[in-house]
């Protein structure tokens, strides 16, 4: 908000295509945006005290992704390739920005999986959000519209029904996919983790 | 693998999903048919079933967030270094961020990096002004005042603080332990005072003292953290919208009651602060320091917020009892709403409260000589004494032990030095220190509530009636001290003006019929606080503690009382609470001396002597105010001396140690209408004195009556002790310029006169000035100024004023005049019982005319309605015309009798 004030969401989806259409500088002015957002949900986590507080988490989720990709607004020809632009983009950014912590935290103990524990945000995070993304990367080579899915959902923040209506298939094989696309991926990533499980 | 192969293990695993989960192995194996490959797929996919549940469930924006909101907490891990800090260990989270444990590689010391959240070091601009305040801080070099090294950007856009490494807890962790003691508490607020005066004088204002932010070491020395941080967060209010503060005030309750909790009133208003802010907020972390809680409490930031602008807190004392009232007072004056009627420096308070500290580590130190038993008795002597004396003088020393204590106080004051190392060594004999006198000051009323005034100033004068029962110790009367009540002054300078060597001050709480005492009393010139205790009594008990509070007293400063005082000091009944309340509402009127509140305190007495008939002060106290509804009201209304003479009666038949009965006996005897019986009423005085020798207007009135039988050395003694018990009773300061009158000391007298001040009955004071200046030579002025007062005082009760006029046309040779003025100073001073002074200007006129028969006449009248001043008689100039006359020497002879009787009788 603070930066958005500067940066309507006509200017995020010029943005957008342009990087869909292979232009890298776009990138560079869509991160500081994705950040801010980051910053705002993350101001409201620093008081820690979320038990009871899920519901209103997740609205200001949500918030933060209509803000950055507000596709009620939005009026592609392709709607599908509008969606997977932007859930690659903030799969880049978020990333990255992971990364750049799983560089902080080298040498800091064993590798957890925890992006399914809610309560237990850990130095680590930074680590699976990166293998995360490798696993999805390998998981694609399998069976690209489970990763595409996957890419969505996690990535772009779209539910279940948005994702259905984006890939033009039910929302059974939403669920089917998405949940198999988990196992596979938890799979994968106990895998890399050593071998565990 | 194959696309088909891949799409047959996707059927497979949501076929063998569809069953239950005991029959899904052997559905599987058969579905497989000897696929071994195809079985464990799925079968390796099918163990994460339960993990994936909440997998990945939250977007990865959250996720990213999340790990965003740890780095500004934790992301920070041993090892990683920054410029040339390696971090260590974190070292705690704040509301300022994370903090790690470094080392300064360049310069192998310990640092503190405190990670700032990125959220606030965005804003270059505000960056640049945070580093410039960081410099300053750095620049103070304060003990205090944890030291800034630099600010250092960590990269990301994040930076952090590295400071000095304090090894330590903050107050915080240290109050999760207990409250802290008072003197633990004490001096770490004067640790954190000190910080802000150094840091104010440099116009650092630190805006965020909180128990979270104040380190304390192990060796005791206080650090307080994050000064110049305000600069970082003051620009929240512009720079990030309002649905994100109330956003961060609704999910994060925890972090937002930690700041509002220590807000001052005009900081919660959102006004602009000054250094004003941080003494409240000293005051919070003092108050909380020793309660054990915070003053301003409520469920929601914002109930905490109504709390700090609107209510008072929980009095300090109640929450702890020992602390001493002096600290209740610094707190309350820290934490005064109005921020103009706080200390409106750090100095100032720090001043208070190392004064407070002062005098608890003598009182400390006392305490420990108290411990150990010297010797000297034996042992079942000692054992058997010390029981009696714990029980009756919870506080008493041994003589032994007073001698060590004294000694101590002694050397203390030549050395000037209060370190207790000193004390353990010293061992050379000190001169003592010797309190022969003090003063009461008006003790506050902690109830916050105005309308329990009263029981404060009850208790007031309850124990300074306590104390004036010691005989050796000369108790500054009531009259004086409640010009104190509230002063702002010095305890010194208050000590100076009304002549005492100590100080007696307290507070005073009522809870229902509970009451709690806090009594203290400090030495005066050096401010030493020589005792202090806490009683929390049953009301009914309150004159019993009254006595306790005086022997605890007087044997603190080794008064012993006489056998007498010693058993007064030990008897007291218990009282009913509701006629005591009466009875101290009744005191409060009386002492307000108008029409009506003599009326109101009429009323009150009546009715605490309806609640206990056997309230032997109850009566006395109404045998007082009728007498003075009498003499200062309604003259003529008798009921009130019919009324005035029961209450004494009974008073004396419940308690014939009442020195305020025996008083009020006295004044009810001693008038025109029983024809001024001097006897009896020196009896009386003396009796009341005997009782209780801090009795002003006893000794007043024994002056009274010692000048006018002509005791005029021995009035001017009891004059000028009453004086230095109640040195603002101006009428005695008149009783002493007309004693002075009577010896023939004119000049002394005039002085004396000159010095009463003027609203105290001016045409009493006027006339003897007059007669001061006539008896100068000066009659000129004296008859100016006669002429003067009769002016402004043209009713002339008495008839004093005229007789003036007589004498001084007499001794101009104008007779005629003079004799007219005689007759019109008869004919005024009709049915006034009170006549004598009169009668004895008209002999002096007459004597001036050379007319001694009429003269003679006159004096005897004088002496025989009350005025018998045999030395009067006998040196005035203005009767010299009368000397060889033998009616005259007849009447001195008689005169001189009856001087001689009195004088025996003393």
């Amino acid at each position: 908000m603070v930066c958005m004030q500067t940066n309507s969401p006509k200017e995020i989806t010029r943005l957008l295509v342009a990087w869909g259409g292979g232009d890298q500088s776009a990138l560079e002015e869509l991160a500081p945006l994705v950040h801010s957002e980051l910053h705002r949900l993350a101001h409201h986590y620093m008081g820690r005290e979320r038990a009871g507080h899920t519901l209103q988490t997740s609205a200001l989720v949500n918030e933060a992704y209509i803000r950055l990709i507000d596709w009620k607004d939005v009026r592609w020809q392709n709607r599908a390739h509008f969606f997977a632009v932007s859930a690659q983009l903030m799969r880049r950014i978020l990333v990255d920005f992971a990364r750049d912590r799983q560089y902080l935290k080298r040498g800091g103990g064993a590798l957890q999986v925890s992006l399914g524990e809610a309560a237990a945000f850990t130095v680590e995070r930074g680590a699976d959000l990166v293998a995360l993304d490798e696993a999805l990367t390998a998981l694609a080579e399998v069976d690209p519209r489970k990763a595409q899915i996957v890419e969505m959902r996690f990535f772009g923040g779209l539910s279940i029904e948005e994702v259905a209506e984006v890939l033009k298939i039910s929302k059974e094989t939403v669920m089917r996919d998405w949940r198999l696309a988990k196992v596979w991926l938890l799979r994968e990533l106990g895998r890399e983790a050593g071998g565990e499980g | 693998m194959k696309a088909e192969r891949w799409q047959q293990v996707e059927r497979l695993y949501h076929s063998t999903l569809e069953k239950e989960v005991g029959e899904r192995a052997a559905f599987l194996a058969e579905a497989c048919a000897g696929d071994e490959g195809m079985r464990r797929e799925v079968e390796s996919l099918l163990a994460y079933e339960d993990q994936a549940e909440n997998f990945i469930e939250s977007p990865a924006l959250e996720v990213a967030a999340n790990m965003m909101a740890e780095e500004q907490g934790a992301t920070v891990v041993a090892g990683q270094t920054i410029k040339h800090y390696k971090i260590i260990s974190p070292l705690g989270a704040g509301g300022m961020g994370e903090v790690y444990l470094a080392e300064d590689t360049r310069l192998g010391r310990k640092v503190a990096l405190k990670f700032l959240p990125v959220l606030f070091t965005q804003d270059k601009g505000h960056l640049r002004r945070f580093e410039q305040e960081a410099r300053a801080v750095a620049a103070l070099s304060h003990p205090n005042v944890c030291t800034i090294h630099e600010v250092v950007a960590a990269g990301e856009g994040r930076h952090c603080i590295v400071m000095e490494y304090v090894e330590g807890v903050t107050l915080k962790e240290r109050i999760a332990e207990g409250r802290m003691k008072v003197d633990e508490a004490l001096d770490a607020a004067i640790q954190v005072a000190s910080a802000l005066f150094a840091a104010h004088a440099a116009g650092i204002v630190h805006r965020d003292i909180k128990l979270e932010n104040i380190m304390l070491r192990r060796d005791g020395y206080v650090k307080v953290l994050d000064f110049g941080l305000a600069k970082l967060t003051e620009r929240q209010a512009s720079l990030v919208d309002t649905e994100a503060l109330t956003m961060l005030a609704n999910t994060s309750p925890g972090v937002v009651m930690g700041t509002v909790s220590y807000m001052s009133p005009e900081q919660a208003r959102g006004l602009p602060v000054d250094a004003r802010t941080d003494i409240w907020s000293l005051g919070i972390v003092l108050y909380e320091m020793v309660a054990g809680q915070k003053p301003f409490e409520g469920a929601t930031p914002t109930d905490v917020i109504i709390s700090i602008a609107e209510r008072e807190p929980v009095p300090l004392t109640r929450c702890a009892p020992e602390v001493p009232v002096r600290l209740e007072r610094i707190v309350k004056k820290a934490l005064a709403k109005d921020r103009e009627e706080r200390y409106q420096t750090a100095e100032d308070m720090l001043v208070d409260l190392k004064g407070l500290r002062h005098e608890l580590a003598i009182g400390a130190e006392v305490e420990r000589y108290r411990q150990p038993s010297s010797g000297g008795e034996p042992a079942a002597t000692m054992g058997k004494r010390q029981l009696i004396t714990s029980r009756f003088f919870p506080l008493a020393l041994t003589r032994n032990r007073i001698l060590i204590f004294t000694a101590l106080i002694g050397t203390l004051i030549i050395a000037g030095l209060a370190s207790a190392l000193f004390f353990r060594q010293s061992s050379t004999p000190a001169p003592q220190i010797e309190i022969k006198s003090l003063a009461v000051l008006p003790m506050s009323n902690l109830s916050g509530d105005p309308a329990q005034d009263y029981f404060a100033d009850g208790m007031t004068d309850t124990l300074i009636a306590g104390l004036a029962q010691v005989g050796a110790l000369r108790v500054i009367s009531r009259t004086s001290v409640m010009q104190y009540k509230g002063s702002p002054k010095p305890l010194a300078e208050i000590a100076r003006e009304l002549n005492v060597d100590a100080i007696v001050e307290g507070s005073v709480q009522r809870f229902g019929e509970r009451v709690q005492v806090n009594v203290q009393l400090i030495h005066a010139t050096s401010d030493l606080h020589l005792w202090s205790e806490t009683y929390n009594r049953d009301l009914r008990d309150v004159l019993t503690l009254q006595n306790e509070v005086a022997r605890a007293v007087t044997q603190a400063i080794q008064i012993k009382p006489t056998p007498q005082e010693q058993m007064r000091l030990t008897q007291a009944r218990p009282i009913n609470p509701a006629a005591y309340d009466y009875f101290l509402r009744g005191r409060f009127y009386l002492n307000r001396q108008t029409k009506a509140d003599n009326e109101t305190a009429i009323e009150m007495f009546d009715r605490a002597i309806a609640t206990d008939p056997t309230f032997a002060a109850a009566h006395a106290e109404l045998a007082q105010a009728c007498i003075w509804r009498l003499f200062l009201f309604t003259p003529d209304e008798k009921q009130w001396e019919e009324k005035a003479f029961v209450a004494v009666e009974k008073a004396l038949s419940l308690d014939s140690d009442s020195a305020e009965a025996h008083l009020a006996r006295g004044r009810f005897l001693w008038t025109p209408s029983n024809h001024f019986p001097h006897d009896k009423a020196i009896q009386e005085y003396r009796r009341a004195l005997g009782l209780n020798p801090s009795l002003d207007e006893a000794r007043n009135q024994l002056a009274l009556v010692y000048g006018h039988v002509g005791l005029l050395d021995e009035a001017l003694q009891e004059l000028e002790k009453g004086l230095a018990i109640n040195p603002s009773n101006t009428l005695a300061r008149f009783r002493v310029g007309e004693t002075l009158l009577f010896q023939g000391k004119y000049e002394q007298a005039l002085a004396a006169l000159r010095n009463v001040p003027r609203e105290v009955n001016p045409a009493l004071v006027g006339h003897q000035i007059v007669w001061a200046l006539f008896n100068l030579g000066r009659k000129e002025e004296a008859s100016t100024t006669l002429e003067q007062f009769l002016r402004d005082y043209p009713e002339d009760n008495r008839g004093l004023y005229t007789s003036l006029q007589a004498v001084f046309s007499a001794s101009a040779g104008q007779e005629r005049v003079a004799e007219e003025k005689i007759k019109f100073a008869v004919e005024r001073g009709k049915g006034f019982g009170h006549f004598h002074h009169t009668a004895y200007h008209i002999a002096c006129a007459y004597a001036h005319m050379n007319k001694p028969a009429q003269a003679i006449k006159w004096l005897e009248v004088a002496a025989g309605d009350g005025f018998p001043c045999y030395p009067l008689f006998e040196t005035d100039p203005n009767l010299n015309n009368l000397r060889q006359d033998a009616r005259f020497v007849t009447l001195l002879a008689k005169l001189r009798q009856q001087w001689d009787y009195h004088r025996s009788i003393l």
